[in-house]
């Protein structure tokens, strides 16, 4: 199990870290030197920003066609329901106390999932949401991360604390509190991302018909205001970091504004 | 930004928005890629052989239950059933049942009616060769107050209800309202009537990669139930048509561009093909095909590059199909029966390069995700079909082999008295290898509720 | 629903009913005097109150009326269409079925003696019914299928017994919307302050030339009557103009190509018959004769009131005509020649100014009250409960 563990930590580490420079090598034509530009800072520290980038970087805005934060009405689309989970400490606890008082990315996932489009591009997006708000600590201190496994057999409350450890491995006080939650069993899970909404499928062997690792599912992520109210749901077709972060913004101009 | 200026606070954030950009770069969008049978891309597709097709069908007075129902047909041609009706579910009474729409996981299937104004949820995933009422809605009208529920997009969790009337007078001021999966009403949008909008409506399509949505706009339930013949003779009534296409904001659901596109835009198609980003429709009564597409400046232009038939014989261009590489475009004129394909290699310049006669009338086209089978069937609105002898209604799939269509089977809606065939869509789940996960006591049917 | 739930109910309504009693909600209303209106008719066994109009108002309004919950009576009459549909010829029924005839306003209809373009009606209250269960209107199938629906519609619960004492049949349906149809009065124009209320200054040059043109040269007045110290501009009379006669007629004897506009601005020239498959027969419609089976009633219709004219387009019996100026080219010309019209339609001679003042005269027929008057029904619409039952007619 702790073999299992380790290798598994390896693997995602490792992809994490070739699609980081498979990224860099895919943008690295557009910057010759970059100053500012520190999402991956190890790789890019010390080479100023030219001209073709900044070209690049307001072609990238204009594409995603974004309307400033703040400039548009996020829907209430239900509340945040409520259901029971196990923490990492394996506590028994309601999943409510983690769907209010911050601004919340609630996920739903499974440690061995493979699709590149599926669990791994959300995390890295929101890793990369989580290193930028964390620059400036009264808006990380507001913010929240929540994934829950639907796959509670091999997903225990273990395995969740390895991973919990993992994504807050360099967090200071203000720092997003990324929550890795998972349920006793299938039948406590269902009800829960039924209420969510969060279809799952079981694959199958196609010649045993046994179980595989596979839970193929559209992959979605809930945006929950601090009154616990589902703002916007994503799913990794409509995905992007600077999207989460406008949203975010948008619904905390919204607190602000006392709306 | 001047928003944030006034909260300093969150200037931290704008600038924080602003770098992530970079990040964007070097995570890749995962690019939406869709068209099988005009799926939003936020659905799941098939890409291989389809397994099923359902087919909307209008239950007609004097013919079987005289119900809508929702048939399915075994479309695998190495099924002992293929080409045969395996089920039929009826909904009971006739609310001109119109078109469908999956959600976005393709669990479930929305199917509207234009007069009922009821929206049924057919659970499409347990056993996708017996497709199971689940849900229906019955306040589509109390809610948003619209009338004529007409497309079904999904998104993230919800599903876009495009409308086409209201409630107040039946005419085509219209909007669109949100809801989510489970059924329950969220929002409405209604459609533009300043700065050159109409206020008309009836199909909305999303190009998440441009967070663009166009919607089109057609008319109003007196003119969309009045009997066809009576239409066209009808001046005040030929005035409520409507002119007008709107690019939107999706993300923020407000207008962004508003076209002047006269005589009535119906299907609004997106090339999801990697490196396209256009759209088109065409336009029912003046039988015009407009594609949109991104000027250098990134602003949204309209442009009229083709003309379908005589538009002086009024051909009525119906439904239209992309092909999923985008360089293929399926054209159905309701009138003369006929399907036109249409090359799109270059958008802005296609040609029409093959014809065939389907039948008396033609409205839907569905071409499977390779392209190379396709599937029509006949009923366009219960009074708009033609009447007597010329009413033929029925369901024909072709297989295209790129120069012609040749015929692999039919089945006679009237003769099996079913009804009126009109919105097709897919389905394929190898239920051998995919469960949906589900507890042995759990009812995975039951739906959330809002609290 | 349990016994205990029955006697609440019962005991709400018995409550209500005394309230309503003490409260005068079921006393009488007179309606008040309208300049340039006669005074309202109101039958001796359908007195007015608060309670039925409030009741009628709701009924005409509700969509679930009909068979299938998707017309009320102001889907054809629509409040913001003055009573009336300003974009249809000729109404469309419950599934789109075929009307032959345009709908007419609602507004100043009690002065009728007659109702229906063929006049096969003599009270408001009769003609209640008759859209209600005909088949291609709101497409009840019988009488008691609308009183059961009501009945098991619980935001009616009470409504009827307030109203008149007794749960919901079939008399009270129609003296409710007969009793709001009677406070859909609209008077005071322009023209009544002008010629009944003493205000020279209310019609401007144009329209007075036009009145005068109505009252003489134009001889609108022989059918669209006006008396000493009223008018309601109908003669409650039957003509035929030639309009049915055309109509019914050319279908046999049409042009190889129509016209038919697309788009503003898009007109082509589409064969004839290219609709032919799609269309069904045309309905036969010969007028006030299918009523009094007499051949000389042949293409002869009720002759409407001018009030509100200038916002109840399009005009005729069919809906033919869309503007007030096509009109007035209608009877300048003697209207369409045929063997049966009316000896008092003749060519008329209007100079091209002549025809304007008509037009502005007729445009200062406007009652002032029509705004109001559409709210009211609209806010009854808005007050009607949010879901639809789920079947037309609800066990409980």
């Amino acid at each position: 199990m702790i073999q299992n563990l380790q290798y598994k930590y390896l693997v995602a580490g490792l992809i994490f870290i070739a699609s980081t420079l498979l990224g860099y090598i895919a943008l690295s034509q557009y910057i010759p030197s970059s100053g500012k530009v520190d999402a991956f800072s190890a790789l890019s520290s010390s080479k100023p920003i030219e001209k073709e980038f900044n070209k690049e970087l307001q072609t990238r805005i204009a594409e995603q066609k974004l309307a400033a934060a703040g400039t548009y009405e996020l829907q209430k689309i239900f509340n945040a329901p409520d259901g029971d989970v196990l923490d990492s400490k394996g506590n028994a606890v309601k999943l409510s106390q983690y769907t209010s008082g911050k601004y919340t990315l609630l996920t739903f996932f499974y440690d061995m999932c493979a699709d590149a489009k599926g669990c791994p591009y959300a995390f890295t997006t929101m890793h990369t949401v989580k290193n930028y708000l964390e620059k400036t600590p009264a808006l990380s201190k507001q913010v929240r991360f929540v994934n829950i496994s639907f796959d509670p057999e091999r997903d225990t409350p273990m395995m969740m604390a390895g991973l919990e450890k993992r994504a807050n491995r360099n967090n200071k006080d203000f720092s997003i509190d990324w929550r890795y939650l998972t349920t006793k069993n299938v039948d406590v899970l269902i009800p829960l991302i039924d209420a969510y909404g969060q279809n799952v499928d079981i694959a199958l062997d196609k010649d045993s018909g046994k179980r595989t690792m596979e839970y193929p599912h559209v992959l979605k992520i809930y945006l929950i205001d601090p009154k616990g109210v589902i703002r916007e749901i994503y799913s990794t077709t409509y995905l992007s970091p600077e999207m989460l972060l406008n949203d975010i913004e948008t619904l905390m101009i919204e607190t602000e504004k006392g709306v | 930004m001047y928003l944030t200026d006034k909260f300093p606070k969150l200037k931290a954030l704008t600038k924080a928005v602003a770098m992530a950009v970079v990040v964007g770069a070097a995570t890749q969008m995962p690019s939406a890629i869709a068209d099988e049978t005009s799926c939003s891309p936020f659905t799941p597709l098939v890409k291989g052989q389809e397994d099923f097709v359902y087919v909307w069908t209008l239950g007609v007075k004097g013919l079987g239950d005289e119900s809508d129902k929702l048939v399915t047909v075994d479309a695998n041609p190495a099924s002992k059933t293929y080409g045969k009706v395996i089920n039929k579910l009826s909904v009971g009474g006739r609310g001109e049942a119109h078109h469908m729409g999956f959600t976005d996981d393709r669990k479930f299937m929305w199917a509207g009616a234009l007069d009922s104004n009821k929206i049924f949820i057919f659970d499409v995933a347990t056993d996708p060769s017996k497709p199971k009422l689940v849900k229906t809605l019955n306040n589509f009208v109390a809610k948003s107050g619209l009338v004529g529920p007409h497309t079904f997009y999904a998104i993230p969790g919800r599903m876009i209800v495009a409308a086409l009337s209201n409630a107040k007078d039946h005419g085509g001021q219209t909007g669109m309202a949100i809801y989510t999966n489970a059924g329950e009403y969220v929002s409405t949008t209604m459609m533009p009537t300043t700065n050159g909008g109409d206020g008309f409506g009836y199909d909305a399509a999303i190009n998440p990669n441009k967070n663009a949505m166009l919607t089109t706009a057609f008319t109003g339930w007196n003119n969309y139930m009045m009997d066809l013949g009576k239409l066209i003779k009808d001046k005040d009534a030929m005035k409520q048509f409507g002119n007008t296409t709107v690019m939107w904001d999706y993300k923020t659901m407000k207008p962004t561009k508003i076209f002047n596109t006269p005589g009535a835009a119906l299907e609004a198609r997106w090339s999801y093909a990697p490196g396209d980003n256009w759209a088109v429709t065409t336009t029912a009564l003046t039988s015009e095909i407009y594609v949109y597409k991104q000027d250098d400046h990134g602003e949204w232009q309209q442009h009229k590059v083709g003309t379908i038939g005589d538009p002086a014989k009024i051909p009525l261009p119906v439904d239209i199909s992309l092909v999923s590489s985008g360089k293929g475009l399926w054209i159905n004129t309701f009138m003369d029966g006929t399907a036109r394909y249409w090359d799109m290699t270059d958008p802005l310049h296609p040609s029409e390069v093959y014809t065939k006669k389907i039948g008396e009338q033609v409205n839907m086209v569905s071409p499977s995700y390779d392209g190379k089978r396709v599937y029509f069937t006949t009923s366009l609105l219960s009074n708009w079909d033609m009447k007597g002898k010329s009413d033929d209604q029925f369901l024909k799939a072709y297989n295209w082999d790129g120069k012609d269509l040749k015929l692999a089977f039919e089945i006679d809606f009237y003769k099996e008295k079913l009804g009126r065939a009109h919105h097709m869509k897919f389905q394929a789940r190898d239920l051998k290898t995919l469960q949906p996960l589900q507890a042995s006591t759990a009812n995975k049917l039951n739906f959330a509720s809002n609290p | 629903m349990s016994g205990v739930t029955k006697y609440a109910i019962g005991a709400a309504i018995l409550l209500s009913v005394a309230i309503a009693t003490v409260l005068g909600i079921t006393k009488d209303i007179h309606p008040p005097d309208v300049l340039g209106l006669p005074k309202v008719p109101v039958p001796d066994d359908n007195p007015i109150t608060n309670a039925k109009v409030e009741l009628g108002r709701k009924l005409f309004m509700d969509r679930r009326l009909s068979h299938n919950n998707t017309i009320s009576c102001a889907m054809c009459h629509v409040p913001e269409q003055a009573f009336t549909s300003n974009e249809l010829a000729m109404a469309v029924g419950i599934e789109g079925r075929t009307n032959k005839r345009n709908a007419p306003t609602i507004l100043n209809a009690v002065f009728y003696n007659r109702f229906f373009h063929d006049g096969r009606e003599h009270s408001l209250e009769n003609q209640v019914i008759g859209p209600i269960v005909a088949f291609n209107e709101m497409g009840n199938p019988s009488v008691g299928y609308v009183i059961d629906k009501i009945k098991n519609t619980r935001d009616y619960d009470g409504m009827f017994e307030k109203a008149f004492g007794t749960p919901v049949n079939l008399d009270h349906i129609n003296k409710a919307i007969a009793a709001y149809e009677r406070t859909l009065v609209s008077g005071n124009s322009k023209f009544d302050r002008y010629q009944y209320g003493n205000d020279k200054e209310a019609m401007n040059a144009s329209e007075i030339n036009g009145f005068k043109i109505f009252m003489g040269k134009g001889r609108c007045v022989s059918c669209h009557t006006v008396e000493a110290k009223v008018a309601i501009f109908t003669d409650q009379g039957f003509h035929n103009t030639g309009i049915g006669y055309t109509r019914n007629n050319t279908v046999y004897h049409r042009e190889p190509t129509m016209p038919i506009t697309l788009a503003p601005g898009i007109t082509v020239q589409t064969p004839s018959d290219h609709f032919d498959h799609a269309s069904e027969r045309p309905p036969n419609d010969v007028g006030r004769f299918e009523v009094t089976e007499n051949p000389k009633d042949r293409w002869a219709y009720k002759t409407p009131s001018l009030r509100n004219i200038a916002l109840t387009a399009p005009y005729m019996h069919d809906g033919s005509l869309l503007t007030l100026e096509s009109v007035v080219d209608f009877y300048n010309k003697g209207g369409e020649d045929n063997p049966l019209k009316d000896p008092l339609l003749k060519p008329l001679k209007l100079t091209a100014q002549e025809k304007v003042d008509l037009v502005a005269f007729m445009k200062a027929l406007t009652g002032d009250n029509v705004s109001k008057l559409e709210k009211e029904a609209r806010d009854a619409y808005f007050v009607t409960p949010v879901e639809m039952p789920a079947a037309s007619v609800k066990e409980n």
